[in-house]
C-alpha cells in the first residue's frame, strides 16, 4: 500500500515535468551551424538587407577530427527585408540548425550605416538567440560580406580574428575602441551622445579573400586592419576619424590604455618613441552663457622607449621638456578629434551625459538642441604627462659627452 | 569495567527463546545422559570433544569437559582446564563435601583457572556457550554445568585497513572477531565511563552484537531508541553489519545511507566521543555508528591528523568531488544539448568537431559510456587478481580509444567519464559514492529530457528529500540544517583542534571539547 503511494507520487512528480513549460528545445550539437560572425548590409538598388552568415566547420577546427582540408568556415547569403526573415530564409541554403549565440563580430556594410543603423538593433534586443556582448564593426571600402569571409592566418576560426585585432589594437594601439551591441544601443538611446564604431578594412589584392590557398603562403596578398572611428549622428555614419583625431579619441573616452607617440628628439623630428602605459581622464561639461564649457583633465604616464639622437635622459629639465613636448603633441590629437566630431555635430565622447549626470537642470535646457550645443561648445585640455623610466638602458649610445 | 556490562557470551533473555531450533529444558544430573544428548543435538559432530575423566579428588568422581575443537582455544583448555583438574597438586576435598554439589563447587572455587566462568542449568544456555567456542563442565550428578571462557579458533589478525587507507595515522583496522575489536576501541578511550552492551541477535547464528558508547556525553534517549530498535530485529542470521543496518536505519527508501560504517577503531572512538554509538557486529570488520550525518560520509580520519588547513583543503575538495560525479555527465549532457550559448565559442567548436559523426544523441552516448564504465568497475573489483588486469587493458584500450576511433563516442566524453569516475572515486564512504553513481544517471535523464531545467527540478528534489531524512532523530544536513554555524568548525572545514570546543549538540549531552585558552602563542 504504502509502496503503491510512493510509486504514485513519484509518477505524478514525473509528469508534472512534462506539463512545465521549459527549454524543450534540446539540439544535438551535430544538427547546429555555429554562426560566428555576420554581415548586414543594405542590397545596392533595393531597400532589403543583404545578410551574410560565416558558419563555421567544426570538423576542419577542432583538433580531435583531422577534417578534409577544406574551409573552415563557409558563408551564406540572403536577401530579406527584416533581419529574422533573412536568418530564417537562410536555413534554406544551410542543412543544420543556425545557431546564434555565438555571434561574435556583427559587421555593418557602409551602405546600411550611411542609412541609418537604429532600425536593426531592435531585431538584436527583442532575440532571445543572439547576445548583445558581440562586438560592432563597420566596413570600410568593402562590402561586408567579403571581410567576413577573408581567410586570415593565425585563426582559425575569423571571427576570433578580428575580436582578437580589435581588442589588442585597443589595448596596445589604443587607435579604436570595442563597442558591443549592447554599447551602441546604449548610445543610441541616449540624447547626449551618439555611437562610435571601430571601422574594418580590408588591404591588399582582395580579389581572392575566400580561398584557403591565401593562408598557405607566407604573404597572404591582403590583409584585414582595424581602421578608424565611425562617427554616427542620429543613428548615421557621418564621417570617420583617424590616426591622431582616433588617438585623441581614446585620450577623451578615457579608453587610453597604452599606445605609442613620436615625439620630436634634438634635431630629428620624431626621433623619439614615447610609450604611453597609464593614462586617466576626467571630464566636466557645464553651461556657461548659453555655451557649453568642457574640460577635460588627462593625467598619463609614459616611459622613453625609444631615441634616435644623443638627448640626455638623466637631466631633469630635458625630461620636462618633453613631458611638456608630448602635452602638445596630446592636446593636438584630442582638439583634433573634437573639431572633427564638432564638424559632424556628433558627439561621441558622450560630453552629454556628462553634462546630464553633472548638472541635471542645465542639461533640460539644452537637451533638444544638443547637437548644435555640442558643435559649439568650448573645449579646454589639461594634460598632465609624467615620464617615469627610460627603458633599460641608461645613455643613450649616440649621446656624445661625459 | 562497568558492572553493568555484559560479558560475551552471555545469552540475552530475549534472545532465542522463541526459536524453535533450540533445545528446551534444564540439565540432568546424569552426565552420560548430558553427553548422551548433547551429542545427539549436535549432530555428533565431528568437532565436538567429550573428554571424560575422573576427579582426583572427591573419591574419583566423573567429570565430562566439552568443547568444539574448532572454536576454542586448544592451548587454553589443556593448561587452564585439564591441566589444573587434573593436577597432582589439587588439595584434597574435605571428606564431607564429596558429594557432586560441593565437587562442583570446588571445581568453579579451587580448580579452574579460567578467568570468566558461569554457571548454567538449562540447555538453551548451555549449548548456546558450547557454540561460542567456551568449555562445559559436567559433573557426574549434579544439574548444572560450569563453563570455562576458551574462546579461540581461527581469527584474522588485526591487520592494515583496506578501505579506509591513511597516510598519516593509525594502521590498525577492525578484523572480524568483536572481542578484538573492542579491544581495539578500548585500548584508545581509557575512561571507566566507556560502556558497552552486548546482544545476541538471529535466531540461527546468535550473533554477538555490541553496542558501544561513552556515559556521560552520549544521549540518553538515542541510547535507548538504538537498544531498542536492536532488541526489535527478529532474523535467522546476522551475517554482516549491513544486515543490522538495514533493519535499523530511519529511511529504508532513501538511496542515501543514515547509518555510517568504518573499518577504523579510530574512526569510531573519535565518534564515540562525539555522543555517537558504535554497534560492532561478530564477523565484520565493519563497524557501524549512529546518529549520521551528510558531514561524516565527507570526512576521513586522516583530516584529524594532518594539520588543519591540510585537512580543510582535502575535505573540500571531496565535495566537490561529490558535486563533480554526481553532476558531471549531466551538465555535459544539459550544455551540449540546450545550452550552447553557455560554452566559450571556441570550446563549443571543440565539442561541436568532436561530436562530428557521432551517431548518437548526447544522452544516449553519456549512457552508454557511464553503463560500461559502471561494467568495467564491477568487473575490476570481483575479478581475481590476476584476471584484474587484463580486464583494466582491456577496458582502456576499448572504451577509451577504439570507441573514440569508431566514431562511437567523442573524446569529450570519455574525459567526462573519465573525471566523474575519479571524482567518485575520492569520496571517502563507498556507500555514499555508489548513492552518487546511481543518482548521477537520473540526473543524466533529467539533463536530458529538460536540460538545466530538469537538474533543477532534480535538485530541488534531492536537497528536499536529503532534508527530510533522518538519523535516530538527527537531521541528515545537522548542522546545516537546522543552521548552526557554531557547530559548522567541523563540517566543510576543519579548523585547529583547539577551536573545536563543543562536541556536536545533536548527539552529545556534555559538550566540552577543549578547555579555555589552549590557541597557542
Amino acid at each position: 500500500m504504502k509502496l503503491g503511494k510512493l510509486a504514485l507520487l513519484t509518477a505524478m512528480c514525473i509528469s508534472l515535468l512534462f506539463v512545465t513549460s521549459g527549454c524543450w528545445n534540446s539540439r544535438e550539437l551535430n544538427r547546429l551551424a555555429i554562426v560566428t560572425a555576420m554581415s548586414i548590409d543594405k542590397a545596392e538598388n533595393s531597400n532589403k538587407y543583404e545578410l551574410s552568415f560565416q558558419v563555421v566547420m567544426p570538423g576542419e577546427l577542432s583538433s580531435s577530427s583531422k577534417g578534409g582540408g577544406n574551409a573552415p568556415f563557409n558563408i551564406y547569403s540572403v536577401q530579406s527585408e527584416t533581419l529574422f526573415e533573412g536568418i530564417r530564409k537562410a536555413s534554406k541554403q544551410v542543412p543544420r540548425q543556425l545557431f546564434f549565440s555565438h555571434i561574435q563580430v556583427v559587421v555593418l556594410g557602409e551602405r546600411l550605416a550611411k542609412a541609418g543603423i537604429e532600425e536593426i538593433f531592435d531585431f538584436f534586443e527583442r532575440s532571445h538567440e543572439v547576445r548583445l556582448t558581440s562586438m560592432l564593426l563597420v566596413a570600410r571600402g568593402s562590402s561586408p560580406t567579403k571581410l567576413i569571409s577573408a581567410i586570415v592566418p593565425l585563426a582559425p576560426l575569423q571571427s576570433e580574428a578580428l575580436v582578437g585585432a580589435s581588442e589588442f589594437s585597443a589595448k596596445i594601439w589604443s587607435g579604436s575602441p570595442v563597442i558591443g551591441l549592447d554599447d551602441a544601443i546604449r548610445k543610441l538611446i541616449n540624447p547626449g551622445s551618439e555611437p562610435s564604431i571601430s571601422g574594418l578594412r580590408i588591404y591588399g589584392n582582395e580579389q581572392n579573400v575566400t580561398k584557403k590557398q591565401n593562408v598557405e603562403q607566407t604573404r597572404p596578398p591582403y590583409h584585414l586592419e582595424i581602421s578608424g572611428i565611425a562617427v554616427f549622428r542620429g543613428g548615421k555614419l557621418a564621417g570617420w576619424l583617424d590616426n591622431g583625431q582616433a588617438r585623441g579619441y581614446m585620450f577623451i573616452v578615457n579608453h587610453m590604455r597604452s599606445t605609442i607617440m613620436n615625439l620630436d628628439c634634438q634635431d630629428k623630428p620624431n626621433g623619439l618613441a614615447l610609450e604611453i602605459i597609464k593614462s586617466k581622464t576626467k571630464t566636466d561639461v557645464s553651461m556657461k552663457n548659453g555655451r557649453a564649457k568642457v574640460n577635460i583633465v588627462v593625467s598619463a604616464e609614459g616611459n622613453v622607449a625609444e631615441v634616435k639622437c644623443g638627448i640626455p635622459l638623466d637631466k631633469l629639465d630635458v625630461l620636462t621638456k618633453l613631458e611638456q613636448e608630448w602635452g602638445y603633441e596630446a592636446k593636438a590629437n584630442m582638439m583634433a578629434a573634437i573639431q572633427g566630431a564638432q564638424k559632424l555635430q556628433s558627439d561621441v565622447f558622450c560630453f552629454g551625459e556628462v553634462l546630464q549626470r553633472k548638472h541635471p537642470k542645465q542639461w533640460k535646457q539644452v537637451q533638444d538642441r544638443w547637437d548644435e550645443t555640442f558643435a559649439d561648445a568650448e573645449v579646454s585640455i589639461d594634460f598632465r604627462g609624467q615620464i617615469l623610466r627610460s627603458g633599460m638602458r641608461g645613455k643613450s649610445l649616440m649621446q656624445k659627452d661625459g | 569495567m562497568k558492572t553493568r556490562e555484559m560479558a560475551f557470551g552471555k545469552s540475552s533473555a530475549s534472545a532465542g527463546s522463541e526459536n524453535p531450533s533450540v533445545v528446551q529444558g534444564q540439565l540432568e544430573s546424569d552426565l552420560e545422559a548430558n553427553i548422551k544428548r548433547i551429542r545427539s543435538e549436535l549432530g555428533s559432530s565431528p568437532d565436538l570433544i567429550v573428554r571424560q575423566f575422573k576427579l582426583r579428588t572427591g573419591r574419583g568422581l566423573p567429570v565430562a569437559a566439552i568443547y568444539l575443537d574448532t572454536i576454542t582455544d586448544k592451548e587454553l583448555v589443556n593448561d587452564f582446564v585439564m591441566r589444573s583438574l587434573m593436577s597432582p597438586f589439587l588439595p584434597e576435598v574435605p571428606e564431607e563435601s564429596s558429594s557432586p554439589e560441593a565437587a562442583f563447587r570446588y571445581i568453579c572455587d579451587n580448580a579452574l583457572a579460567v578467568g570468566q566462568i558461569e554457571i548454567i542449568d538449562n540447555w538453551t544456555s548451555m549449548l548456546l556457550e558450547l557454540l561460542t567456542g567456551k568449555t562445559i563442565l559436567l559433573v557426574n550428578g549434579w544439574n548444572q554445568c560450569v563453563c570455562g571462557n576458551t574462546i579461540g579458533g581461527e581469527t584474522r589478525a588485526v591487520s592494515e585497513a583496506s578501505t579506509q587507507v591513511v597516510i598519516r595515522g593509525p594502521k590498525d583496522s577492525f578484523s572480524e572477531s568483536i572481542a578484538t575489536n573492542i579491544a581495539l576501541v578500548r585500548r584508545r578511550i581509557r575512561s571507566p565511563k566507556f560502556g558497552f552492551e552486548a546482544i545476541k541477535i538471529g535466531t540461527v547464528t546468535q550473533t554477538s552484537v555490541a553496542m558501544l558508547y561513552i556515559d556521560g556525553i552520549v544521549k540518553e534517549d538515542i541510547k535507548n531508541e538504538v537498544r531498542k530498535r536492536l532488541n526489535k530485529i527478529n532474523t535467522d542470521a546476522i551475517l554482516e553489519s549491513g544486515y543490522i543496518e538495514e533493519f535499523i536505519e530511519d529511511n529504508w527508501n532513501s538511496p542515501f545511507p543514515t547509518v555510517f560504517n568504518t573499518e577504523r577503531p579510530d574512526a569510531i572512538a573519535a565518534n564515540l566521543l562525539e555522543g555517537r554509538i558504535a554497534i560492532l557486529v561478530d564477523g565484520t570488520p565493519f563497524a557501524l555508528v549512529v546518529p549520521t550525518v551528510l558531514s561524516q560520509f565527507f570526512t576521513a580520519a586522516e583530516d584529524y591528523y594532518q594539520r588543519y588547513d591540510i585537512g580543510s583543503f582535502i575535505r573540500l575538495l571531496r565535495y566537490m568531488a561529490f558535486i563533480i560525479s554526481l553532476f558531471g555527465p549531466a551538465v555535459y549532457i544539459a550544455l551540449t544539448t540546450f545550452h550552447q550559448e553557455m560554452l566559450p565559442t571556441t570550446l563549443l567548436i571543440n565539442l561541436s568537431g568532436a561530436r562530428e559523426g557521432v551517431p548518437f544523441p548526447a544522452l544516449v552516448e553519456a549512457f552508454a559510456m557511464e553503463i560500461s564504465f559502471e561494467i568495467l568497475r564491477e568487473a575490476g573489483i570481483r575479478m581475481p587478481r590476476a584476471v584484474g588486469q587484463a580486464v583494466s587493458i582491456v577496458g582502456a584500450l576499448v572504451l577509451g580509444e577504439a570507441a573514440v576511433q569508431a566514431g562511437i563516442v567523442s573524446p569529450i566524453m570519455v574525459i567526462v567519464v573519465a573525471i566523474t569516475a575519479i571524482a567518485n572515486f575520492s569520496i571517502p564512504a563507498y556507500n555514499l559514492a555508489i548513492t552518487a553513481r546511481m543518482l548521477r544517471f537520473l540526473f543524466m535523464i533529467a539533463a536530458g529530457i529538460l536540460g538545466f531545467y530538469g537538474m533543477m527540478l532534480g535538485m530541488i528534489m534531492l536537497v528536499a528529500h536529503m532534508n527530510s531524512l533522518r538519523s535516530f532523530g538527527v537531521s541528515f544536513f545537522s548542522p546545516l540544517v537546522p543552521l548552526k554555524f557554531k557547530q559548522m568548525k567541523d563540517v566543510f572545514v576543519r579548523l585547529p583542534h583547539w577551536s573545536i570546543r563543543e562536541r556536536p549538540d545533536d548527539t552529545a549531552v556534555d559538550k566540552v571539547r577543549v578547555g579555555p585558552g589552549q590557541k597557542p602563542q
